[in-house]
């Protein structure tokens, strides 16, 4: 737990403006990046998100300053983001991410690296993904993702094996592997549910 | 090494021990808590074409994730964000509001209830009239016309519990013998009749309201913007 986090609370509960535009600008990145990479729009990402800051400060005179306040934040975003999802009216996704990127007339092999990786990722089912997105690009550990999904460190270990196995699966698939390792099928079968 | 295949995996898989092992250690590598694979996968790797590619695969995996940028919020979000959260701070709080509210419909509709079961009582008194007994209505009813007249006294006690006082249930005279033809029963039948209809008139008022006040209730707590609870 960083002692400057816990200033930081401590100024926010005492409603000085200028620690809570601190806060958020300290989590915004994660939070926003979270969101992002969950919804898959960008609109969306930004109303959450904003929801959640809301929620953080609301409920701030319950966190506990012997925690680290990330993962708690990062569990307010995960469990906004599924309420969120199970609420949402279907409708065609649209990759924000591509009208987004500037126009491109040829992709070169870095773009469409990260391209497949971005499509792999969102057929991730939505735990799995969130799981992923916080140790890969958010560099946080398996205990503070544990604490924000509020599973075991365990389940945590296992579901982001299952995400990168997935992406893995699929940059093969897609022809992302150069063509001396595709020369076998894939050890798993599709899983069985 | 503990094996990939977890009890409750819902992968099936078919992996020869060896690719087992050999997936597991590269997890472990890109997850950053093993930092040299041993001889024995690697040794593995080198002669099984699958695991080889699923290593390629996640080299390109990692460097793909380096190459990505990741996505900045909105220039102006913190301020936009602190800006709409002082205004709702100022605001009289929405949630005391619809609680205040709710509170407010709920007593109004009590309120109505009482008084439509006394308007109720009044217009029913002039058709019927009952002799109430003091005694507790429950006990062991030795004949149907006792049995009825048990049950009346019950409509008048759940009646008065609603604040229907004055409600009366007239009931035929009933002698009844215990067997016979069955157009003797016919008072007992109408007796019954009437009961029922002095049940659903004492208490339909109060469900009614009570209903009400219950949709009125719900609706108000909701409001248009809360959204379903979470666990945080």
């Amino acid at each position: 737990m960083s002692a400057d986090d816990a200033g930081l609370v401590r100024c926010c509960l005492d409603g000085q403006m200028a620690a809570m535009r601190q806060l958020i600008e300290r989590f915004q990145a994660d939070v926003f990046g979270l969101c992002i990479k969950l919804l898959n729009h960008r609109h969306d990402a930004e109303d959450v998100a904003q929801e959640v800051f809301f929620r953080v400060f609301r409920s701030l005179k319950r966190w506990d300053p012997t925690r680290p306040l990330k993962p708690w934040i990062m569990g307010i975003t995960v469990n906004r983001c599924r309420t969120w999802l199970s609420q949402r009216v279907r409708r065609p996704e649209l990759a924000d991410y591509l009208h987004d990127s500037p126009a491109r007339e040829v992709r070169d092999d870095s773009s469409e690296l990260v391209a497949e990786i971005r499509l792999a990722l969102r057929q991730v089912r939505p735990d799995y993904k969130a799981v992923f997105v916080m140790f890969h690009e958010q560099g946080q550990s398996y205990e503070d993702i544990a604490i924000a999904m509020e599973r075991p460190v365990g389940t945590v270990k296992t579901w982001l094996h299952r995400a990168r196995m997935e992406i893995l699966e699929s940059l093969r698939r897609r022809g992302m592997v150069p063509n001396e390792a595709m020369a076998a099928e894939p050890p798993t079968k599709r899983p069985t549910k | 090494m503990k094996a990939y295949h977890e009890p409750d995996d819902d992968l099936v898989r078919e992996t020869d021990p060896a690719c087992a092992q050999s997936l597991e250690s590269l997890h472990l590598r890109l997850d950053g808590v093993l930092f040299q694979e041993s001889a024995e996968v690697l040794s593995h790797r080198a002669s099984c074409a699958n695991c080889q590619s699923l290593e390629e695969s996640s080299r390109r995996l990692m460097d793909g994730l380096k190459l990505d940028r990741p996505d900045a919020p909105p220039s102006g979000f913190a301020d936009r964000v602190v800006e709409r959260y002082q205004s709702e701070a100022l605001r009289p709080s929405a949630k005391r509001s619809r609680w205040l509210w709710a509170g407010l419909a709920l007593a109004a509709s009590v309120t109505v209830a009482v008084v439509s079961i006394q308007l109720l009582s009044k217009s029913v008194e002039s058709q019927v009239t009952i002799v109430s007994r003091p005694t507790p209505v429950e006990r062991k009813s030795d004949s149907l016309g006792d049995s009825i007249n048990d049950a009346g006294n019950a409509v008048v006690s759940l009646a008065k519990k609603t604040g229907l006082d004055g409600f009366n249930l007239k009931l035929p005279t009933l002698a009844l013998p215990k067997t016979g033809p069955l157009d003797r029963l016919e008072p007992a039948l109408s007796g019954m009749q009437s009961l029922g209809n002095g049940a659903v008139l004492s208490v339909a008022p109060l469900t009614n309201s009570a209903k009400r006040a219950a949709d009125l209730f719900w609706r108000e707590l909701n409001g248009p913007d809360e959204m379903k609870p979470t666990s945080n």
